[in-house]
């Protein structure tokens, strides 16, 4: 039964897996796939199930439910970052607008920002690569890692939610190219050698 | 107000912090700032900064300077239009970093409540996984084992090897060693632990080398699978 194999699956992967992973370890063709994946995480949601079936940006993985998190933290380990919010800051805003210089983050910030970029790439959160603009400075952008640590939200989602919430937003300044096309950059180098 | 006595102020974190605070304060669209009012209370707030002993980044004093060149060209009489112009756009040119500065505030303020919330989603672990991690004494023992064996091997080797070359001091340090051995991971995917420590030219970049990858391994870069007798690195989320 594809249902039921499409559950195994998902279930022995410690990583989120997309529909075309999914097609291609099942041989289920992707529509199927995505057909039974919609199916299943209306199933979980049902009050029965304390898991729930999640889309995020690397794919599909089973979480457990919010209300449970109480209960769900005395037995799980879930790795969690500390960090300031100058940190998160700085983050967040490479995440929606980068890949950007240490220059425009520092004229953004008013301040310098060396610190904070040098220990998130120690984190691993970000990563730098020589652009070929003028000068050939680094470019910094998110990695893999930062977009886990968002697991089960996407990151394209989140955005979406502060553009709708936060009148700023909404106008005023001109954006250049949308946060989704930017998720997709974002993989850190080491990503390429895949 | 000379005399007034200030017991606290908000912290601002830097010049655009506090501009913002006083846009916001007064209520004005960020696109039209009005500057001769915001001029002003920008040097009050630095000087009551001052008399509380505040050490006043660089930045503070830019920016003051920006705002009261900008009143006294909004306070010239007869402007030519060229002057208009360049008025307008120092203007427009504050209003757009204060605009993109909020933003930056509120996307880190919003992604804060999501990390909060995203704590309380726990991943589904299937069994597997969480034995390998899970290690007992007796595990942890042969570890400890083995890993001084692979250091005896290399650093063997090493003393070897130093009595051939004769190395002149180099200067290692754990940072460019971390960045040295993250590039060298994202080439190779995996690689035994030895090859890591191989490279090593003499015995203090291999302890120099061996704290890197600690350190890597305690940030959560780099995962160590045990494979027969030795182990291999990878990165971590593959």
């Amino acid at each position: 039964m594809n249902r039921a194999l499409i559950e195994a699956i998902l279930f022995s992967s410690s990583k989120p897996l997309s529909i075309p992973e999914i097609a291609r370890i099942s041989g289920i063709s992707k529509d199927e796939v995505k057909k039974i994946v919609e199916e299943m995480i209306d199933e979980y949601e049902d009050e029965k199930h304390g898991i729930q079936l999640r889309a995020s940006s690397r794919g599909y993985k089973f979480f457990t439910k919010p209300q449970y998190s109480e209960y769900a933290e005395k037995v799980a380990e879930r790795k969690t970052r500390d960090l300031t919010i100058q940190q998160i800051e700085v983050l967040a805003y490479i995440a929606y607008r980068g890949p950007i210089t240490r220059k425009e983050l520092m004229e953004l910030r008013g301040k310098s920002v060396d610190g904070i970029l040098r220990e998130l790439l120690n984190m691993g959160l970000i990563s730098r690569r020589r652009s070929s603009k003028k000068g050939k400075p680094y470019e910094y952008r998110i990695t893999r890692r930062f977009e886990e640590m968002f697991e089960p939200f996407k990151l394209e989602e989140i955005f979406r939610e502060v553009e709708e919430v936060h009148p700023a937003f909404r106008g005023g300044v001109e954006k250049e190219g949308g946060p989704s096309d930017k998720t997709e950059e974002g993989e850190s180098q080491r990503d390429n050698g895949r | 107000m000379k005399e007034e006595l200030v017991f606290s102020l908000p912290k601002f974190e830097g010049s655009l912090d506090l501009l913002l605070y006083l846009v916001t304060k007064h209520k004005m669209d960020i696109m039209d700032i009005q500057v001769s009012i915001i001029a002003d209370e920008f040097l009050d707030y630095i000087n009551k900064m001052r008399k509380l002993d505040i050490n006043l980044a660089s930045d503070f004093m830019v920016m003051a300077s920006t705002l009261m060149e900008m009143k006294s060209r909004a306070l010239l009489p007869r402007r030519t239009e060229r002057e208009e112009r360049e008025l307008e756009e120092m203007k427009l040119d504050l209003s757009r970093r204060l605009m993109e500065y909020k933003k930056m505030k509120e996307l880190g303020k919003f992604i804060k409540e999501k990390m909060e919330e995203i704590s309380k989603f726990f991943p589904v672990k299937v069994g597997i996984e969480r034995r390998v991690e899970k290690q007992d004494e007796e595990r942890n023992r042969k570890l400890l084992e083995r890993i001084r064996e692979i250091f005896s091997i290399v650093g063997r080797e090493l003393s070897l090897r130093e009595k051939v070359y004769r190395i002149k001091g180099e200067r290692y340090s754990v940072e460019n060693k971390m960045n040295w051995i993250k590039q060298k991971m994202s080439m190779e995917k995996c690689l035994p632990l030895e090859e890591l420590l191989k490279t090593a030219k003499d015995k203090l970049e291999l302890l120099v080398i061996f704290l890197a990858f600690l350190e890597l391994v305690k940030i959560g870069f780099i995962r160590i699978h045990e494979r027969g007798d030795t182990f291999i690195l990878s990165l971590e989320g593959d």
